[in-house]
């Protein structure tokens, strides 16, 4: 597929985001099959900046030691996400779509002040069991070299007959032996707090009310936010180099409320989870992590 | 060859002189208006009370708290200067949670050991009845910011954010492990699970804790090693009418539905202090009191509880069997086991660890296991189910009460273990 690679820069501010997603609310009845849109969007230098990763870090529970969290290029590529949801070639309303699952691979270890050339783009469309999903591809270069990709994929709810290979990418996770590692206590502003370093404003997971007009009893926790939190529990201190952290997001987290950690009892680079409900039998998030050791 | 040597005269003998302790009140009860400073001044005074070390000036002070407040930050020198000990005695703080109290008597041993002092104190007190409440973090941060601002408009522009919400949310102390969020009963009551723990024997060794601690007040085991405090003769967490059937009816505490631990088989938050006197022989000599009992070595272990592979109690598991290849011994040349009852559950895992031979080889690289603990020499004077359980006092308490046990015994050799929160464990070897 031949994209058409459009330059960013800057960065949307949060208000033309804010009204870009309002705009794009509502959407034309789709006549036929949608098309897949052609947009590469590219900010060529982003800088990993050390004060942002570390109120990142402070929000998810990473600890300095463990350097650039795994996860955090997503919050730099999230605006380009939402552009791309909400630019009238996309065929759906963004505020419906549903963030299903995350597929992160770092090939480098990344320090803070060096810059990254990032490319979003939607790659692919996937036939999901409860409707239309769509991947979005995030990579990201250093110096021409591809240093972290992600893929996340997102759903639309309820499209008969939707399009695309079906999906079978689920993880692994092994019940037997499996125990609760940690509980995390998640207070009511945790939204908005994790809003503020992620720049996603997303009104179900930052307000009671918002929250309840998207059909929530109450605001929902980031989903990005999880899967931050379950690494920071796990990456090992001195930061990783090669490693690769994936997700399939589950039932909602209501907030204020505690979640905990499942996991298998075991040391080594390799990590099968659950983030479930105190009693462990809701699941919210089963993720994978594997690392390469790196005092080897 | 260096010329540089530390210290090449051979190492002393440790004599245990005596202890002292408050009776032990459960949180927020008798002793719910003292501080830290408050009990460990109570201690300390008393055991200079016994020993008659007023105006003494001592080789040194060693204690510690866990629960601190920030103005504690010289907690035993504070406490010092309020005895009639000689203000002319040193004194620092030590911290090792749990293992606060045996850690500070294992580092005024070892000094006493090398020869660099002769006398010294070691101890611990906590209160969980005057815990610190910290403020707000975000108002806290922003004091800091509105201090660090340069000139009064910033300061006022700094200060202009808080919000009254700030003083309402405090910063309150938490009973979690900091690096896993779940509470020692919880972490505990994995660890039973992973054990096979059974919620009867649980039961009954909280009963023997208790009957057993009753049993030693009635026949004047505590005389000499408790100084009354606030009208308290006696730990009031010792339930002297304790029945299985009682304990039987409690309910889980940490699983509500498929628990083993209940507050009956658990220690309850506990405010306390102790403190004991040791001393070279020479002094002990000197000064006229006889040795209880010496304090020949400590090991202290951690492991890794927070990926789960190992318990966060099971520490104690590996310090014993180093600590007992270091000197050459084995359970059987032991005499009495001071085993702290965090949990009944965490001393039955423990118990059932050195048992078994698959752990015993795989974690513990021992050829064979360590063996069984006959009960019957195991805390035979109560333990912290019994009285409860101050963390930083605990460790002063069981060192006084065996070296105590082993001089009425007429000599002998005890074990002490202390399992901590970390992943830690201090052990120590007393002997006559």
């Amino acid at each position: 597929m031949d994209y058409v690679t459009q330059i960013i820069d800057p960065a949307p501010t949060r208000t033309q985001l804010l009204l870009d997603g309002v705009r794009a609310l509502r959407k034309t009845k789709l006549d036929g099959a949608p098309l897949l849109p052609q947009e590469r969007l590219v900010r060529p230098a982003v800088e990993l900046s050390a004060n942002d990763i570390a109120a990142y870090g402070r929000a998810c529970g990473f600890r300095p030691e463990q350097g650039v969290p795994l996860s955090y290029p997503h919050v730099l590529a999230f605006p380009l996400h939402l552009m791309l949801l909400t630019r009238p070639s996309f065929p759906y309303p963004a505020s419906g779509m549903v963030h299903l699952a995350n597929r992160i691979r770092q090939h480098q270890r990344l320090q803070a002040g060096q810059a990254l050339r990032l490319e979003v783009f939607c790659a692919r469309w996937v036939a999901h069991p409860k409707g239309q999903a769509l991947s979005i591809a995030t990579r990201a270069y250093s110096g021409g070299n591809l240093v972290w990709e992600s893929d996340s994929l997102y759903l639309r709810r309820d499209v008969k007959e939707p399009l695309g290979e079906p999906w079978v990418d689920t993880l692994p996770l092994q019940e037997e032996g499996l125990m609760r590692t940690q509980r995390w206590v998640l207070p009511a502003d945790l939204g908005r707090r994790f809003a503020k370093v992620s720049g996603d404003f997303n009104p179900i997971h930052t307000s009671l009310i918002g929250a309840k007009i998207f059909g929530f009893r109450r605001a929902i926790a980031h989903g990005m936010w999880t899967l931050g939190r379950a690494l920071a529990a796990q990456q090992p201190p001195g930061g990783v180099g090669q490693a690769e952290a994936h997700c399939d997001f589950k039932l909602p987290i209501f907030l204020p409320g505690q979640v905990a950690l499942w996991s298998h009892p075991v040391t080594g680079p390799r990590r099968e989870f659950e983030v479930r409900n105190v009693a462990g039998d809701k699941p919210h998030m089963r993720g994978l992590f594997i690392w390469n050791e790196n005092f080897k | 060859m260096s010329d540089y040597s530390f210290n090449p005269a051979p190492t002393r003998r440790v004599a245990i002189i005596g202890g002292n302790r408050i009776p032990f009140a459960r949180s927020n009860t008798v002793y719910a208006h003292d501080s830290n400073q408050d009990l460990l001044v109570a201690a300390l005074q008393g055991l200079v009370d016994r020993y008659n070390l007023h105006g003494q000036r001592l080789g040194e002070f060693a204690a510690g708290a866990v629960i601190k407040h920030s103005r504690d930050f010289n907690l035993a020198r504070e406490s010092l200067l309020s005895t009639t000990l000689s203000p002319d005695t040193p004194a620092y703080d030590v911290q090792q949670a749990c293992g606060t109290g045996l850690e500070a008597a294992l580092l005024v041993a070892n000094k006493i050991a090398l020869g660099q002092i002769e006398v010294g104190i070691a101890g611990g007190a906590d209160t969980t009845s005057d815990a610190p409440i910290g403020i707000n973090e975000s108002l806290r941060h922003t004091l800091l910011a509105a201090n660090r601002a340069k000139g009064l408009s910033d300061k006022l522009k700094t200060l202009l954010k808080v919000r009254p919400a700030m003083f309402f949310k405090p910063l309150l102390p938490r009973n979690g492990e900091p690096r896993t969020g779940l509470s020692m009963g919880e972490h505990c009551e994995e660890m039973a699970k992973r054990w096979q723990i059974k919620r009867l024997a649980q039961d009954e060794l909280t009963l023997t804790s208790h009957q057993r601690l009753d049993a030693a007040y009635k026949r004047g085991f505590f005389d000499d090693l408790i100084s009354p405090h606030r009208g308290l003769a006696r730990d009031n967490n010792l339930r002297a009418d304790a029945s299985l059937e009682k304990l039987a009816g409690l309910a889980p505490a940490y699983d509500r539905q498929n628990g083993t631990l209940t507050a009956g088989n658990s220690t309850p938050l506990t405010d306390g202090a102790s403190v004991v006197l040791l001393a070279s022989e020479e002094w002990a000599a000197q000064h006229g009191w006889p040795v209880l009992a010496y304090l020949r070595t400590g090991e202290t272990a951690a492991v890794n509880f927070v990926d789960g592979t190992e318990g966060l109690l099971m520490a104690p598991a590996y310090a014993v069997p180093r600590m007992l290849k270091r000197e050459g011994l084995s359970f059987a040349d032991f005499d009495f086991f001071e085993i702290h009852e965090a949990f009944a559950a965490q001393v039955l895992c423990t118990l059932k660890a050195w048992e078994d031979p698959d752990y015993c080889r795989e974690r513990l690289g021992l050829d064979a296991p360590l063996g069984a603990i006959d009960r019957a020499k195991m805390n035979v004077n109560g333990g912290s189910l019994g009285c409860g359980h101050p963390f930083a006092a605990t460790g002063g308490r069981q060192l006084a009460a065996l070296a105590k046990t082993i001089h009425a015994n007429g000599g002998g050799r005890g074990l002490i273990s202390i399992c901590a929160a970390g992943g830690l464990g201090i052990t120590a070897i007393v002997e006559k």
